[in-house]
């Protein structure tokens, strides 16, 4: 019977890996929820486990000069803790959950898991990061919108794990994240926005827009972000309406427990509306 | 406990139709299912309708309805026999419009049809609520074993005997056969009123099968989806108005969903209907109130127990009215707040004091009211401050306390000179086991900590009745104060002692039931509560910015424990009115966990300030009435008055969720 | 099946058994540690709080292979010290305690919180203790408890 591994070296766990036959437990946030069974029992587990967290190869924030590079199992507590991190990043992770989540949930966990509702994929994708996905043999490296592909799916291959993420070392005049959960606190987002913008004698240079809960994945277009480019602002607010209907087509919520696809779609292109009011 | 085995609770999984074939697998010695072949009486939970089965009868009527029990010492195999069991069903539409109703009530108060004929002005609203869930922080949960033939019950509950006497009735067996002990309970509001009676009758059969003790308890999911709720509402209410631009009488057609089963929900339906006039006062009234029936799972009681829906229903229709009449809704509602001496709206007769109008000063100058009113009344602000004015009736409706409950109390004075408090009230976090003791500890002018309170056992404490219904403070601490007194005057040192005092109406209460009239309750407590918030315009979402309330509990016996209940209490009534969304969609309910159905986090609380006005009542205990469940009722309307003010927009139904706020807001794109 | 060592309210526990169970169910039921609870049983409630490395953790989600040679505290533990007797009192004073399940879990967010911040603000005390829920009390008071707490115990923390 093949049980589970707690390995103490990354090139363990990618060996045991090779086996096609593990699935990764890292903080436990999403997967433990996943796999609940009745309290008391053991969770009800799709394939054995091969734990993570432990792995302090995976445990890091470093910044070259192109990257800020952080290790997947690098907890969010972690990651707000620290100098390296993107602003708007930390503004994000703060909206995840509540502080007994983010001393152990990481961003390989919520990358890994595809959620559409995810933020920090939301603002990662936003910041155009870079997967370094890992086996035993190769390492490979994705855009994180390429890497996700639909609702808990994503191009990861049994026998591989997320190594790091990498952030563009870039800086910007605005990044927002905007989060609508049902509360203030421990939500999970109705919809979500990180938009990333600078401008340069009045003229948009960079427009980058992700949302997060409105379709099937975390959603973006870098050709609708384009549209933006080279525009003056006021060119844009003069047209404000006709400029955040661009997004439209790119949100496609659905109805669910948590809200409605009008009210998602709504509030989105109200966010957008409302960022542009403040350039 | 030794041979500990656990029990996992199968359920339907269709709203309505009938079981075809239940198939088990050949079960492991030492497993067994039990369900209604292993009924030794009745197969009906001993509520105040009794048409409840605690195990199905093979009919089903809503989803995850319990059909029976896996019983077994190790949960992984009780697991697995629970995968492999397989039911057939075969199913059939469930209902879930008004078409079927089990309960209609109806009253008059005055001659509204003469009113109605002679207004200037007649006014017309429908108002809806939606379900609330109780969620108490502890789930539902029951350690059942059996002594020689006796069957012992430990559970989070709130009412030992209401939980003893339909075990009683569901075994057949004699009184002394079944003793029920209170486990330290982790919050209730309602939830654990009649709810916890069905698990108990399942779980005495399964023990008079299995004779070795079990353990049951639900898991988050399976207490959300199968216990009961507060009764999502219809409420049309019509006015009539006279030249003056007041209201003569007001005519309602209520309904409640009672779900698929009506328990207690007749009950629920009189509180709701009681309430019909707010805390104003009309003088002719035209009431027809239903209970219906749907594929639902069943509702039942919930803090306030009808009245929220009812006060949210009319509050916002009384701000309507003047809205339509063009007057200032404050001067309009002042007009016709109830005074000392009015008629109830049964009837009966408003004998107290009322201080309403020193409340609402209060509760509006240290809220700002008016000024914050007119200043927010400009369009483009996004805030509101609203208000409500409300009372809610202590202790059960009419003659229920002497006809049905017949409280009884007893203290125990030992020779070394402790008193033992014996009631069965519980403590589920409403402060009584400070309260309790500190009436004895003040009459017997002995410290408190010779005053004991322990959790309720049926073995050692009288039937002081069910802790529900805002009485424990007035009737039970009433009795205790009463047998305090009683012991004091015949204090003998060295000598054991006992006391026991039951319950008696004060004689000038006369209620006929089946009438609606008379005086529905011995006494009211009253509130005022102000809620002030802002909209976003940008996302629709409500934060609440300021809670100001006063009120009336007869005398706070102590501060602490009336500020929790006060604070809790409107959080809860706030969040009812714009954050608590639960709805089901054919009998599936859509919000089955913490995650999905939204209560409030400490991010989401305001400031919050509390004034209580001392107006001793004559029958309480150093002057108290009750308190638990007024200071839910006036949050819903307070929050839906302030929102409706900062969107300037008809709020007709609660929650008034982000989605509903955004619906009105651009009602005219 | 694997032997799994940590440290438990500061001593050195093995146990054996399997690395997917539920820290809370390893607790109760291997160490009748009962003080945690069990609310929701996915990382909502905050009534199974723990203290993994002195930072608040819901044990309701973390597998015990995730806790190897980590220090675990559980209220039973904390309830030696005198930050836990600052604390307790604080949340009777402050009226902090209804029906008191949620308790040793807002116990443990409370210490969590002034390990790290000893003299929070209002907000951050809010944010602290936004992962667990109290359906009794509204909150405010247990906010206030925190405060007093803060106070009294200035230099424990
Ligand atoms: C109460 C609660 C509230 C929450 N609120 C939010 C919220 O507001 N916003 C939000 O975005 N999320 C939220 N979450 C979800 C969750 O906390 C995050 O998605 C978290 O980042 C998951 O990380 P983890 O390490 O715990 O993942 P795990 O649960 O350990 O793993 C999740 C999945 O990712 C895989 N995986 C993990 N790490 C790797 C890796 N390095 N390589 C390959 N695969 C991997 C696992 O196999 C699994 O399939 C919430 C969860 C809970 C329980
Ligand atoms: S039981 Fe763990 S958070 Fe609720
Ligand atoms: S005191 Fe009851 S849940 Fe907090």
């Amino acid at each position: 019977m093949v049980t589970h591994h707690i390995p103490s070296t990354l090139e363990e766990t990618l060996k045991l890996l090779e086996t096609n036959l593990y699935q990764v437990m890292c903080g436990g946030t999403d997967l433990m929820v996943q796999s609940r069974s009745w309290a008391n029992t053991v969770p009800k587990l799709v394939k054995p486990l091969v734990f993570i967290s432990q792995l302090s190869e995976l445990n890091f924030i470093e910044e070259t000069p192109d990257y800020i590079e952080i290790g997947s199992v690098t907890s969010y507590e972690t990651l707000l803790n620290s100098s390296l991190v993107p602003k708007v990043l930390k503004d994000t992770i703060i909206e995840i959950a509540a502080p007994g989540i983010r001393h152990v949930g990481t961003l390989g966990g919520n990358i890994a898991n595809a959620s559409p509702a995810a933020d920090a994929v939301c603002t990662l994708i936003a910041l155009d990061a870079i997967v370094e996905i890992m086996s035993s043999n190769s390492i490979r490296t994705e855009k994180i919108c390429d890497f996700i592909i639909g609702v808990k799916k994503t191009t990861l291959k049994p026998n591989e794990i997320i190594r790091s993420i990498k952030i563009p070392n870039v800086e910007h005049d605005y990044a927002n994240f905007y989060k609508v959960g049902g509360r203030k606190a421990d939500a999970i987002s109705k919809v979500s926005l990180c938009v990333l913008c600078n401008v340069k004698d009045n003229i948009i240079t960079k427009f980058r827009i992700a949302f997060g809960a409105v379709g099937p994945k975390v959603a973006s277009n870098i050709k609708t972000d384009e549209l933006f480019v080279g525009k003056t602002i006021d060119e844009i607010k003069n047209n404000i309406d006709d400029y955040t209907k661009k997004y439209a087509s790119l949100i496609t919520p659905i109805d669910d427990q948590r809200s409605t696809k009008e009210y998602r779609h709504k509030v989105a292109l109200n966010m957008i509306k409302a960022f542009i009011e403040t350039l | 406990m030794k041979d500990m085995m656990y029990a996992k609770t199968i359920r339907s999984k269709i709203v309505k139709g009938t079981i075809k074939s239940i198939t088990i697998p050949p079960l492991p010695e030492g497993y067994f299912t039990v369900s209604r072949e292993d009924i030794l009486s009745k197969n009906i939970v001993k509520i105040i309708f009794e048409d409840m089965p605690y195990y199905s009868t093979g009919e089903i009527n809503h989803l995850n309805e319990p059909i029976m029990l896996v019983v077994g010492s190790d949960m992984e195999i009780i697991k697995q026999i629970v995968d492999e069991i397989k039911i057939e069903y075969s199913e059939e539409n469930g209902v879930f419009d008004e078409s079927q109703k089990t309960i209609a009530y109806h009253f008059k108060k005055g001659n509204p049809k003469r009113a109605f004929k002679n207004a200037e002005k007649v006014i017309e609203m429908t108002y809806h609520t939606g379900l609330q869930e109780q969620a108490y922080i502890e789930p539902q949960g029951f350690i059942v074993y059996e002594e020689d033939e006796k069957v012992t019950l430990i559970g989070s509950i709130q009412c030992p005997y209401y939980v003893k006497n339909a075990v009683v009735y569901a075994l057949g067996c004699s009184s002394d056969q079944v003793r029920v002990i209170q486990a330290a309970v982790g919050g209730a509001f309602g939830g654990k009123e009649e709810y916890p009676s069905l698990i108990a009758c399942q779980l005495a059969v399964a023990v008079k099968k299995v004779h070795k003790p079990i353990k049951l308890i639900f898991e988050r999911e399976e207490d959300i989806l199968s216990t009961t709720k507060r009764h999502p509402s219809r409420i049309t209410l019509k006015a009539a108005i006279n030249e003056l631009n007041n209201v003569t009488s007001i005519s309602a057609d209520i309904a409640i969903d009672g779900g698929a089963y009506t328990g207690l929900s007749s009950v629920v339906l009189s509180r709701a209907m009681i309430a019909v006039s707010g805390a104003y006062t009309f003088e002719n009234l035209e009431v027809l109130g239903h209970v219906i029936k749907t594929n639902t799972v069943p509702n039942g009681a919930f803090r306030g127990f009808g009245a929220p829906q009812m006060f949210f229903a009319i509050e916002m229709f009384m701000h309507h009215i003047a809205k339509e009449t063009h007057q200032d809704s404050f001067a309009f509602r002042m007009r016709h707040i109830a005074r000392q001496g009015d008629k109830t709206s049964t009837s009966g007769t408003f004998r107290d004091p009322i201080l309403l109008e020193d409340l609402i000063r209060v509760a509006t100058e240290k809220s700002k009211y008016h000024s914050k009113a007119l200043a927010y009344s400009q369009p483009g602000i996004y805030k509101g401050i609203g208000m409500s004015i409300f009372l809610h009736g202590c202790g059960f409706t009419g003659s229920g306390e002497s006809t049905h409950i017949k409280a009884q109390v007893k203290l125990l004075k030992t020779k070394d000179g402790l008193v033992h408090i014996l009631v069965a009230a519980v403590d589920m976090g409403q402060g009584i086991k400070t309260t309790l003791p500190k009436i004895v500890s003040q009459i017997l002018e002995i410290p408190i900590e010779r005053c004991i309170f322990n959790y309720p056992d049926t073995d050692n404490v009288p039937d002081s009745g069910p802790t529900v219904a805002s009485r424990t403070i007035m009737i039970v601490g009433g009795l205790v104060a009463r047998a305090a007194k009683e012991l004091k005057e015949n204090w003998i040192d060295n000598l054991e002692q006992i006391v026991t005092k039951r319950y008696v109406q004060p004689s000038y209460i006369k209620y006929d039931e089946s009438k609606f009239k008379g005086d529905a309750y011995p006494a009211y407590s009253w509130g005022v509560s102000v809620v002030e918030v802002s909209v976003d315009p940008i996302t629709y979402q409500t934060k609440i910015l300021n809670v100001v309330s006063a009120y009336d509990v007869g005398k706070e016996i102590d501060e602490r424990i009336i500020q929790g209940q006060a604070e809790g209490g409107i959080v809860q009534g706030i969040a009812y009115g714009y954050l608590e969304n639960m709805s089901a969609n054919k009998g599936v309910i859509k919000q089955k966990n913490l995650t999905d159905y939204i209560i409030p986090t400490t991010l989401d609380v305001s400031k919050m300030s509390t004034y209580i006005l001392d107006n001793p009542y004559q029958y309480g205990p150093f002057g108290a009435k009750g308190a638990g469940e007024l200071t839910l009722i006036g949050g819903a309307p307070a929050v839906a008055l302030a929102i409706q003010m900062a969107i300037n927009k008809n709020i007709t139904k609660i929650p008034v969720t982000p989605e509903y706020v955004m619906e009105l807001m651009h009602d005219d794109d | 099946m694997m032997m799994i060592k940590f440290i438990l309210n500061g001593e050195h526990v093995e146990i054996e058994s399997d690395p997917s169970r539920r820290l809370l169910d390893v607790l109760r039921s291997d160490f009748n540690l009962i003080g945690v609870k069990e609310g929701c049983g996915e990382g909502e409630c905050g009534a199974c709080s723990i203290l993994l490395n002195h930072h608040v953790v819901n044990s309701c989600l973390l597998p015990l292979g995730n806790i190897i040679n980590q220090e675990i505290m559980t209220i039973e533990g904390f309830k030696t010290t005198k930050r836990y007797q600052i604390i307790e009192q604080a949340y009777i004073d402050a009226g902090a305690v209804q029906c008191g399940f949620c308790t040793p879990g807002m116990v443990m967010a409370t210490e969590s919180l002034l390990h790290m911040n000893p003299s929070p603000s209002d907000f951050e005390i809010k944010i602290a203790l936004s992962g667990s829920l109290c359906r009794c009390t509204g909150y405010n008071m247990i906010i206030e408890a925190v405060k007093i707490a803060a106070e009294r115990g200035e230099g424990l923390w």
